[in-house]
């Protein structure tokens, strides 16, 4: 009896610190219902097979956008480019160190700072410090053919007991992850490869930007490590970085071994 | 409107409130929580509709928004953050605080932590429905818990100290 007791003011202890917790935030008044509508009927639309379409008109935006580029002084700040068509991002030695891991020909690799890219409103530029266990952790921008494209690489680790290394491409009680493969490497890491938006929340929700192609491959590790490099031949809209690339800047056997270069998985020890 | 479709509208209409509330527990910033609402309201409709889910939207969303937000935090895409470091601190405008303490000690627990205390607290699922929901065993739920409240429990005294 005690313990029903004790479990009721639990409860109700834990009830009201939440309830604290929410004090003084105000909550959204309504919110777009149709938005959510549109925007699952598009995921739909894509789903069934209307992205090529789509693709197509975002390059064509691209090429009547012309050779503009937005680019970014050292203090971080945005600035329109319209007379010298240089390209987006900084020339660090970090971005020096991963265009000599990349095949010749992908194109002209710079570091860019993609949270203030993406998020202005709430990101100071400049490139992001450097984390020393992971000497490629950040973004950079790829640059070919009159387009700009971006990868990005993200170390960190997870728990050893990890789901996603149990379940690639699925997380137990959800759908299966559409677009998304993996393969078991033979010393029992996983490399899950996923294709396109529909997984990154509200930038895909963002009906400003207009996303080109996306592959991403995560790398999980037996011992907890992660790292993922994302790939993408860019977006249009607010803060662009220039128009799409033609074709992802790294091929999925390039991302691939990427993926497996043990300098970019870095270590957790530094 | 279709009878199918008429439900949905008036569920994403009626709960978005309250899931805003859920996310913000779980994310600690608006900005957040309101991406994370309408991220799950989306696969709720994307679902709904093509598994014809209807029959307990409620449970739906709820396992969505939790699923959500825990793959956001793993996948870790929003945020150029390593893997395992907290999350940024919950920044809102000046309000009470105590309610300031407790959310920046929801912000120091795991996602699933965090997960587990606003299913257990806060949508009132028992211990053995929040294990279902999270796919973790009733005593890792009932761990969680305990910690959970006492992280917040602690953070309440040193507010008052």
């Amino acid at each position: 009896m005690s313990t029903d007791i004790d479990e009721v003011e639990t409860w109700l202890e834990g009830r009201e610190l939440l309830g604290r917790a929410l004090g003084g935030v105000s909550v959204p008044t309504g919110g777009d219902t149709a938005a959510v509508f549109a925007k699952a009927a598009r995921l739909r639309r894509r789903r069934w097979g209307a992205t090529t379409v789509v693709a197509a008109a975002v390059v064509a935006v691209g090429v009547v956008v012309g050779p503009g580029w937005l680019t970014y002084d050292r203090g971080g700040g945005r600035v329109a480019d319209t007379t010298t068509p240089k390209p987006p991002g900084e020339a660090t030695a970090k971005a020096a160190r991963l265009a000599k891991l990349l095949p010749a020909g992908v194109g002209e690799i710079r570091e860019v700072n993609m949270d203030a890219v993406l998020w202005p409103k709430s990101t100071s530029g400049g490139v992001r410090t450097t984390y020393k266990q992971y000497p490629y952790f950040g973004s950079f921008t790829v640059s070919r053919d009159g387009g700009v494209g971006f990868i990005r690489v993200i170390n960190g680790y997870g728990s050893t007991e990890g789901v996603r290394w149990k379940n690639p491409c699925s997380i137990p009680g959800n759908e299966p992850q559409e677009g998304c493969t993996f393969e078991r490497l033979a010393n029992g890491d996983v490399l899950e490869y996923q294709t396109g938006m529909d997984d990154l929340g509200s930038l895909a929700m963002d009906e400003r930007r207009t996303w080109g192609d996306y592959l991403t491959v995560r790398l999980y590790r037996r011992n907890g490590d992660v790292l993922e490099v994302q790939d993408s031949t860019g977006f249009t809209g607010p803060t662009s970085l220039g128009p799409l690339l033609k074709t992802l800047p790294l091929t999925k056997g390039q991302l691939r071994e990427l993926a497996l270069v043990p300098e970019v998985l870095g270590s957790r020890q530094g | 409107m279709r009878g199918a479709d008429a439900t949905l509208h008036a569920f994403v209409e009626g709960r978005r409130t309250a899931l805003f509330r859920s996310a913000y527990l779980l994310c600690g910033n608006r900005d957040e929580a309101e991406d994370l609402v309408q991220t799950t309201l989306v696969k709720v409709v994307l679902g709904a509709r093509r598994y014809g889910r209807l029959d307990n939207l409620e449970a739906y969303a709820r396992q969505t928004l939790v699923n959500t937000f825990i793959a956001g935090r793993r996948r870790f895409w929003r945020r150029e953050h390593a893997y395992g470091e907290l999350p940024e601190t919950p920044a809102e405008p000046a309000d009470n605080d105590t309610g300031l303490m407790v959310r920046a000690a929801l912000a120091k627990l795991a996602p699933k932590q965090r997960a587990v205390l606003v299913l257990r607290y806060w949508e009132d699922l028992s211990v053995n429905d929040t294990a279902d929901l999270l796919g973790m065993r009733v005593s890792t739920v009932k761990s969680h818990t305990a910690r959970g409240i006492a992280a917040m429990r602690a953070a309440v005294q040193e507010e008052h100290v």
